[in-house]
């Protein structure tokens, strides 16, 4: 019996020790099973019927395809590492609209959960289009065809699940190639180009390829234009043939574009015509089967990044929905970043570049993929019209955005920060006017004045840009836009137009004055482009036959030098004159450097009018409509003259900085500091004007025709001038107020239109400033005091 | 015999014998008696209408039997649905009858008097087109109706205005007058309009049967009347009168128009009218509008006609300058699609039928479908297509250049956009067949109808409002959804554009059939509602 009880202890121990062991194998094995990595790839020809419209090309005008050169495919790329599954889908199509995008999540399989899938287009601009149902991107997409788009969703879901239902075991394995001569930048010669081929293998177990796809960044446009209307992959199919070639028929070749906002395909065996396209496709398959060819494969960590962000504002917001999709794909130490538009090539090295600091070895820049939203050019290319910039609508600083948001989508290091952004600054409404303080970088101390002022720049912004595009004022003269019918809203295409040939005016701005209109944009809930065109708006109002947005000169001003301003030695008066009805403002900034500068202005604009920095440099400007135009080949006066006063020290530096601005037209600019003062004339050359005994006015009166209003106000103000022998800060303020009965409008000192008047004592860092009040009577003087670290402008008298 | 003296007397006697059996009833039967007498022979219907009617007013209108008919006018579906701006919807108001009880007549005693003053037909007349302030209403009353009339006098608000002896009445929170001479009833807000209807010479007067004449001239229906018009009257410029009758249905309305034309229009119209007689009009295509036209000469001179005639009235929408430009263009223009219609159409003729078919919204841009099909025989079509000009050899096929596709025998001018800007031609039964539309081209070319409209004329047009509508304010819709629209948000459109489809709904059909008659023009209008009250 002992011996049984023995017998059974026994057998029970071991039982027991087997199934501990079979459990600790199972959950073990479970552990293998879930790092086990399966793939499975499909594909499915997408060509549509012929007479579908094809897209990319506007001069196609929408016209059907009449011939198919070779199918279009949509080719899936399944992986699961037993944690993560998802779907990586590329189309030879030139992008994925949401229409189809929102129709193949609907229709895809559902293993694999919506924002795990991930669609990309090839580009190819012989790919059909008809897919588009707003009006507006149809002129390159072709009419709207719901069967075309149905079909199409249908088979790439069909793809999906073919890939699906396809899936092994695999393992994978990544790297990179260079190319030399495959692409080139098409703006720029000897423009930056990206050198790298990126490559992915996919194989199963027994080493056989399932899939490798090549991400290259080039444009697929290298057919030619007798064959506009041929339905076509481009280089891409080339590529799929070779490489399926070269790796065998089971292998599905996959292809995703990188960041070629600005490149195109290159040439290097010089071919022409569908040869051409030939030699890049096999060429760009050689180099991927090389890569492929060496990578070793094995299991993988997984992991899909996915964000709907907003997006930052755009100036075309009827265009574009307020949200996009963002992917980003990790496998092991790769980073896949999924860009819903074409990114030119700077913001994918650029992207790169971050991606490896913070410890990733390789980064592909895919872009097309899940959204489309036009162009991403580089902040530096902003200024430069080109067609990419044309076709950008998010701002000179939309690349920040995307590393911003794609940092918040990788595992690696630590997601950059938001834009900081400080409490919105009280407004002081004193003496006429409304005084704030801003404080910090250039994009917090935007911010505040934005948010400010947010309500008088949004209706600055519909009265001076909205308002005269809608009117026609503002519009082309040309057929298309004055033959547009009544029942149009002409400023919904001609605002973001003017927005485009407003650019260039931001060539030579420094960047962080950009920062500062990007943080006042945001602050006053506008876009970059609309916070600009309000900056502008005058300048391009200017350049028609209507009546000029700002009909003021904005003077008048005079220096008094060396002994005729006595102990002081420069004194400087002005009254600030301006016609429209906006409140003045005083804009004290002390910027993140600790520089401190006060503006005497409007809250709509970053510019400087009028203003004083903590060194005691002054600028004033005034517009001269003999001298000319205000050019629209740089930036408008205001703002040179803000650069000066954050960035210049001392009157020789203001007056070669002022000098260089060749694009100014039409003004005269006082520049003053504690040592001396100058004007500067901007007419067909910059004329600098020295003081004479004693005295600088803004304008010489001897040179001024009889019947200018000037004439009679600046022979006042040198008679005034000139009776004094030396001057003082209250003499001064009396000179401004001077209304002489025999001067009219704007022949007076003090006229209907003069808003401010204000005396510097640059020595002293002192400025003095009255308001024009409700009775049209000068207000009393207020005194700030212009140094470092002093109290904030309007706290005190 | 007795020899007395027998003295006879007119006093007593056999007069006391009958006054001794004389009741008090019987005085009361008598007087009875002799009211009903007065009251029959001062009721009597002595005057007929047209005696109080002057020979020179400009219109007169007879709403027949008002008083059986206007409940049913007054109910037809025909007055919502048409737009507010006519003041359709005050109709029923107009007509006496309550709104908030659908309709429904006056009931009580109020309805027994109202129905005893109108009992018959109604009849409007006056002289001022503009204002209608001079309006004069004439109806026969009942017996019993002019004998009420007689205790005006107990009604408040209702004032006697001697006039001379004329013997108006006056309700003054109306500003109205009236007077009954017999069982006529005349009424105006002008007492002088009024006074010189009591007064009018019997020569001054119109006369039964030109009265008659004059009211039946466009033909017997529920309202009908005629209207004379000055050169300087609404229309008078055109017509020198018009004579129209409506009939009211419950959810249809037919009018017939019969327009005398002035010799100046028809000067300014001759080009289109000369020539122009009354023709077997064919049935357009399909469509939401259709237009069938015959006026005798080919599309070209139509064309031409139009041109001119709108041209004197300042309207430059269309100028027979730019057909003849379009029919035969330099030699380096490019064709467009106005060169290809010009020269395909230009010859063909007289018969003209043009359909919108519809809008297509998933074109490049919406565009309008049209199609037309032309009396054209095989001789006009073989003409066009060898003057159509062969594409130059290096053209891209998808340049625009008009091409003639021998297979299918069609003429097609490749534009910008899918086959809805594909203007295309083909022949088809009904003779030629034009749109704009490849697609519609190609669904209608072998269904065109060549059957026959009832009925003659000159023009004949169809509408469907709804289908115009909808396919109007879906285009619109795309405009708004990207701001393209002028001052409209999605919301305020769909607010907008929803009354205008609950409005369109409600009419079926409009058709109508002009037809030129030497100096007459003939106009027949029938409005048919999707629902009856």
């Amino acid at each position: 019996m002992a011996c049984e009880r023995q017998r059974y202890q026994s057998n029970h121990r071991r039982r027991t020790r087997c199934v501990v062991v079979l459990l600790v194998w199972t959950v073990f094995s479970a552990a293998n099973i879930a790092n086990a990595l399966e793939a499975g790839a499909a594909k499915t020809e997408i060509t549509p019927p012929l007479g579908t419209p094809l897209n990319g090309y506007g001069d196609r005008l929408g016209r059907g395809a009449v011939a198919v050169h070779d199918q279009v495919w949509a080719r899936c790329l399944y992986l699961d590492d037993g944690e993560t599954n998802l779907f990586l889908v590329n189309t030879d199509l030139c992008f994925i609209t949401r229409e189809l995008r929102d129709r193949v999540l609907e229709l895809a399989p559902k293993e694999v959960p919506p924002e795990r899938i991930i669609l990309t287009a090839t580009h190819t601009h012989n790919g059909h289009g008809g897919m588009v149902r707003g009006l507006l991107l149809r002129s390159a997409s072709g009419r709207f065809m719901p069967e075309v788009l149905e079909s199409t969703a249908a088979r790439i879901a069909e793809t999906m699940r073919q890939a699906h239902s396809l899936r092994k075991r695999g393992a994978i394995g990544y790297g990179t190639g260079t190319q030399d001569g495959l692409s080139k930048n098409r703006r720029v010669d000897e423009g930056s180009t990206d050198p790298q081929i990126g490559v992915i293998r996919v194989e199963d177990a027994d080493g056989a390829p399932i899939a490798i796809l090549a991400n290259f960044a080039a444009h697929p446009t290298s057919v030619g234009e007798r064959d506009r209307l041929s339905v076509s992959a481009d280089y891409p199919g080339y590529y799929y043939s070779e490489l399926e070639k070269l790796a065998g028929s089971e292998c599905v070749a996959m292809f995703t574009n990188g960041a070629q906002g600005n490149q195109t395909c290159g040439n290097p065996e010089e071919r022409t015509g569908w040869p051409r396209t030939e030699s890049i496709g096999r060429l760009l398959a050689g180099r991927v089967f090389d890569v492929a060819d060496k990578l070793v494969c094995g299991d993988a960590k997984l992991t899909v990044g996915y964000a709907a962000p907003q997006l930052p504002r755009t100036i075309a917001n009827n265009w574009f929905p307020p949200t996009t999709v963002l992917h980003t794909i990790e496998i092991n130490d790769l980073l896949l970043t999924f860009f819903p538009g074409e990114p030119c090539v700077e913001l994918g090295l650029r992207m790169r570049d971050r991606a490896l600091e913070r410890g990733y070895t390789a980064q592909f820049t895919v872009g097309l993929a899940d959204d489309y939203l036009l162009y991403f050019a580089p902040t530096e290319y902003y200024a430069k019209p080109c067609y990419e910039t044309a076709a950008s609508f998010y701002g000179p600083f939309v690349e920040n955005w995307f590393y911003r948001e794609f940092s918040k989508l990788m595992t690696k290091g630590e997601p950059e920060l938001d834009l900081p952004v400080r409490e919105t600054p009280e407004v002081n409404a004193r003496a006429g006017a409304d005084w704030i303080r801003v404080e910090g970088g250039p994009y917090e101390r935007g911010h505040q004045q934005g948010a400010a002022f947010a309500g008088r720049i949004v209706r600055k912004f519909e009265e001076t840009v909205v308002a005269p595009c809608d009117s026609g004022a503002l519009i082309p003269k040309a057929e298309w836009w004055t033959n547009a019918p009544s029942f149009i809203n002409i400023a919904t295409v001609a605002v973001p137009r003017l927005a485009i040939a407003a650019r260039p005016m931001l060539e030579g701005l420094d960047e962080r004055l950009l920062h500062e209109m990007d943080g006042m944009a945001a602050g006053a809930g506008l876009s970059f482009d609309a916070c600009w065109l309000v900056h502008c708006a005058s300048v391009l109002a200017a350049q028609t036959d209507v009546e000029a947005l700002y009909g003021s000169p904005f003077c008048t001003m005079f220096a008094a030098v060396g002994d005729r301003a006595g102990a002081d030695e420069v004194l400087v008066g002005r009254n600030f004159d301006w016609a429209g009805s906006d409140r003045p403002v005083v804009i004290d900034t002390v910027n993140e450097r600790g520089q401190r500068f006060v503006r005497v202005g409007f809250g709509w604009t970053t510019g400087a009018f009028t203003g004083m920095n903590d060194s005691g440099l002054i600028v004033c400007a005034e517009r001269v409509e003999a001298l000319g135009r205000p050019s629209t080949e740089g930036p408008p006066i205001e703002l040179v003259l803000r650069e000066i006063l954050e960035g210049a020290n001392g009157l020789k530096a203001a007056t070669a900085q002022l000098q260089a601005a060749s694009h100014l037209r039409g003004y005269h600019v006082l520049v003053a500091d504690s040592t001396s003062a100058r004007v500067v004339e901007f007419g067909d050359e910059s004329v600098v004007r020295k003081s004479t005994g004693g005295l600088l006015l803004g304008a010489d009166s001897e040179g001024l025709e009889a019947d200018d209003p000037r004439h009679a106000r600046y022979t006042r103000a040198a008679k005034l001038l000139e009776e004094e022998r030396i001057l003082s800060v209250a003499e001064i303020q009396g000179m401004l107020v001077d209304a002489a009965p025999e001067c009219q409008g704007q022949e007076r000192i003090f006229n209907g239109t003069t808003r401010a008047s204000v005396v510097f004592e640059p020595k002293a860092r002192k400025m003095h400033v009255a308001f024009r009040q409700d009775d049209g009577s000068l207000g009393d003087y207020l005194t700030i005091d212009v140094k470092a670290q002093a109290k904030p402008a309007g706290s005190g008298s | 015999m007795s020899e007395t003296v027998r003295t006879y007397s007119t006093q007593g006697g056999p007069r006391k014998r009958r006054l001794q059996g004389f009741r008090p009833r019987h005085a009361v039967l008598i007087v009875l008696l002799v009211l009903a007498g007065y009251a029959f022979w001062t009721t009597r219907d002595v005057h007929p209408i047209a005696r109080f009617i002057p020979a020179d007013q400009k219109y007169c209108i007879e709403f027949v039997e008002l008083l059986e008919t206007r409940t049913r006018i007054a109910q037809s579906s025909v007055w919502s649905a048409l737009p507010e701006s006519v003041l359709a919807g005050e109709v029923p108001v107009l007509l006496g009858l309550d709104p908030e009880s659908a309709g429904a007549p006056p009931t009580g005693m109020f309805g027994w008097v109202f129905n005893n003053l109108v009992p018959g037909s109604l009849y409007l007349t006056g002289r001022d087109l503009e204002t209608f302030e001079d309006v004069l209403v004439l109806s026969k009353m009942s017996r019993v109706g002019c004998l009420l009339e007689r205790f005006h006098g107990l009604v408040p608000g209702v004032d006697a205005d001697p006039a001379g002896g004329l013997g108006l009445r006056k309700v003054s929170d109306q500003g109205l007058y009236y007077a009954v001479r017999g069982r006529v009833l005349m009424a105006s807000p002008s007492r002088e309009a009024l006074i010189r209807s009591l007064v009018l010479a019997s020569e001054d007067a119109m006369s039964d049967e030109v009265l008659d004449a004059a009211l039946g001239r466009a033909g017997r229906e529920h309202v009908h009347g005629t209207v004379t018009l000055a050169e300087d009257d609404p229309l008078g410029h055109a017509f020198s009168s018009v004579g129209f009758a409506m009939r009211i249905d419950p959810s249809e309305a037919q009018v017939a128009c019969r327009a005398r034309l002035r010799e100046a229009f028809r000067d300014q119209w001759h080009t289109l009218l000369d020539g122009a007689v009354p023709q077997p009009l064919t049935v357009p295509p399909n469509g939401m509008l259709t237009i069938s036209a015959d006026f005798g000469k080919p599309v070209r001179d139509v064309w031409t006609g139009l041109a001119e005639g709108l041209q004197r009235y300042g309207i430059e929408a269309i100028s027979s300058e730019d057909w003849r430009a379009w029919e035969q263009p330099p030699e380096d223009t490019e064709i467009g699609p106005q060169h290809f219609f010009a020269g395909l159409l230009g010859p063909v003729g007289p018969g003209i039928r043009l359909s919108w078919c519809g809008v297509d919204l998933n074109e490049i841009v919406p565009v309008p479908e049209i199609a037309g099909t032309f009396d054209a025989d095989a001789e006009a079509i073989q003409r066009f297509v060898d003057a159509t000009p062969a594409a130059p050899d290096d053209a891209l096929p998808w340049a625009s250049f008009a091409r003639y596709d021998e297979e299918t025998q069609r003429v097609h001018l490749p534009m910008a956009g899918g086959p809805s800007i594909e203007p295309t031609a083909a022949p088809c039964a009904a003779g030629l067949l034009a749109s704009t539309s490849k697609t519609v081209a190609d669904t209608l070319v072998a269904t065109v109808p060549t059957e026959h409209l009832p009925g003659e004329g000159n023009l004949y047009i169809h509408v469907r409002p709804h289908p115009c509508v909808e396919m109007i304010v879906q285009a619109g819709r795309l405009l708004v959804e990207q701001s393209l629209l002028r001052g409209h948000t999605p919301e305020s459109y769909d607010a907008t554009t929803g009354e205008w489809l609950a409005s369109a709904a409600s009419i079926e059909h409009v058709s109508t059939l002009v037809a030129v008659e030497r100096d007459e023009l003939r106009l027949d209008l029938s409005l048919v509602c999707t629902r009856a009250n």
